[in-house]
């Protein structure tokens, strides 16, 4: 199981990595117990800071998917598929809240915003996985 | 015990070290410019083909290779050399070894030297791509080799330290000399159990790439037979410290032998196939 971060892309790089292992969480390959590389093992292997692994894996246990167990090693937490789940929708309601206060501040009316998410429902398509 | 067996022990460790093992260096030129950016090379087709064309890396160490053989060769006849003269009475075996142990060193600098120049060289001239891999399964010792060699290896090297304290406690042997030769075996120790440590850990590159999952298998043997390395001149220097028996010239060709053991291992790892998927999670840089 591979990580791929792109160092030219606009999303920051501990972002890229928090992003993907949160998403391997939810897709069960990353199973509750799973022990993870190192800080010093992923960035090393990345050749990347060893803070920006640093960053990410911080934020992923303040988030509660993954456990530093000292010497013992960092595992993905017994709880994190529904940490990551609570993750995703909470990002999603904010996301959507975001769009519908932009939306009502353009004047339209609460019809019109629901018409535009019916149809945007019809014609979106899955994402595409991106690395 | 003939001299000649020195000079044939030191030749073939001279052949091995400056010749096959550079040789098998050179083909790893590619592989570590793609290991850093796969589209490096189509980039710079110009600097690629320079590069290939080159053979300063391999003749340099083919002619040290060659003037080490004919000096030993040469010292082994009885000529003698006004840059490597000892005293008259010191025995022809130890003009040979000091001779071995001087071209060892020297080689031993220059392929350092080479090393670093050909990082240096990668560092400036290929950046890294901006695409990166990694995977995302721990690297652990363990993996790689079982727990009892592990155990083994932590208590000989325990015991083998233990040996000494109790011989200096129990005053078989002291003073500065053997207070000394403790320090070095217990650097020569903790210098080698770093390095064993530190290889699973060691990020993945072009050799593992180039040989698939055998390559960290055969250096974490190395690094963990290299660990049995302080106990050969301990064990010998305990002797000497303690019955004035003289082992220099035993203990340096097994130190000899030893080095040409881990050279062969080198030597006979086979690049696997491309595509032949055996080496999984092992890529820093993926192709795009």
């Amino acid at each position: 199981m591979e990580i791929t971060v792109i160092t030219s892309s606009p999303e920051p790089v501990y972002e890229q990595i928090v992003r993907q292992i949160q998403d391997r969480v939810a897709s069960g390959e990353l199973a509750p117990g799973t022990a993870l590389p190192t800080v010093r093992q992923l960035a090393g292997d990345l050749q990347l800071n060893r803070n920006t692994v640093a960053r990410a894996y911080k934020q992923l246990e303040d988030r509660g998917v993954i456990l530093t167990a000292g010497r013992k090693g960092t595992f993905v937490r017994d709880n994190a598929p529904r940490e990551v789940e609570r993750i995703k929708s909470n990002r999603a309601e904010r996301n959507v809240r975001h769009l519908v206060a932009a939306l009502l501040g353009e004047g339209l009316s609460r019809a019109e915003i629901e018409t535009l998410f019916s149809d945007a429902l019809r014609v979106a398509r899955p994402k595409e996985t991106t690395p | 015990m003939s001299e000649w067996i020195d000079f044939a022990l030191y030749a073939f460790q001279i052949v091995l070290l400056w010749v096959l093992l550079p040789r098998q260096s050179a083909q790893y030129t590619v592989p570590a410019i793609v290991d850093r950016d796969p589209d490096w090379p189509s980039k710079h087709p110009a600097v690629m083909q320079g590069l290939l064309r080159s053979r300063a890396f391999l003749n340099v160490f083919y002619v040290y290779a060659a003037i080490s053989i004919a000096v030993l060769l040469a010292l082994r006849l009885g000529f003698q050399l006004p840059v490597l003269s000892r005293p008259a009475q010191a025995p022809s075996w130890e003009i040979l070894k000091d001779a071995h142990g001087t071209f060892l060193i020297v080689g031993l600098i220059m392929y350092f030297a080479s090393f670093l120049f050909w990082r240096h060289w990668l560092a400036t001239h290929v950046p890294l791509a901006a695409r990166r891999s990694a995977s995302l399964k721990p690297r652990l010792a363990s993996d790689y080799l079982p727990r009892s060699r592990r155990v083994a290896m932590e208590v000989l090297t325990v015991a083998h330290i233990g040996v000494w304290l109790v011989v200096g406690a129990l005053g078989f042997a002291s003073g500065a000399k053997f207070w000394w030769s403790f320090a070095f075996i217990v650097g020569l120790t903790v210098l080698f159990g770093v390095i064993a440590h530190s290889v699973p850990r060691r990020r993945p590159g072009y050799l593992d790439r180039l040989f698939g999952e055998a390559y960290r298998h055969v250096e974490i043997r190395i690094a963990y037979f290299m660990r049995l390395w302080p106990l050969a001149p301990g064990a010998m220097g305990l002797v000497e410290l303690t019955t004035g028996v003289e082992l220099a010239r035993i203990g340096y060709l097994l130190i000899v032998s030893f080095v040409c053991v881990l050279a062969s291992m080198i030597l006979r790892l086979q690049p696997v196939a491309p595509g032949s998927g055996a080496t999984p999670d092992c890529g820093a840089f993926v192709p795009r």
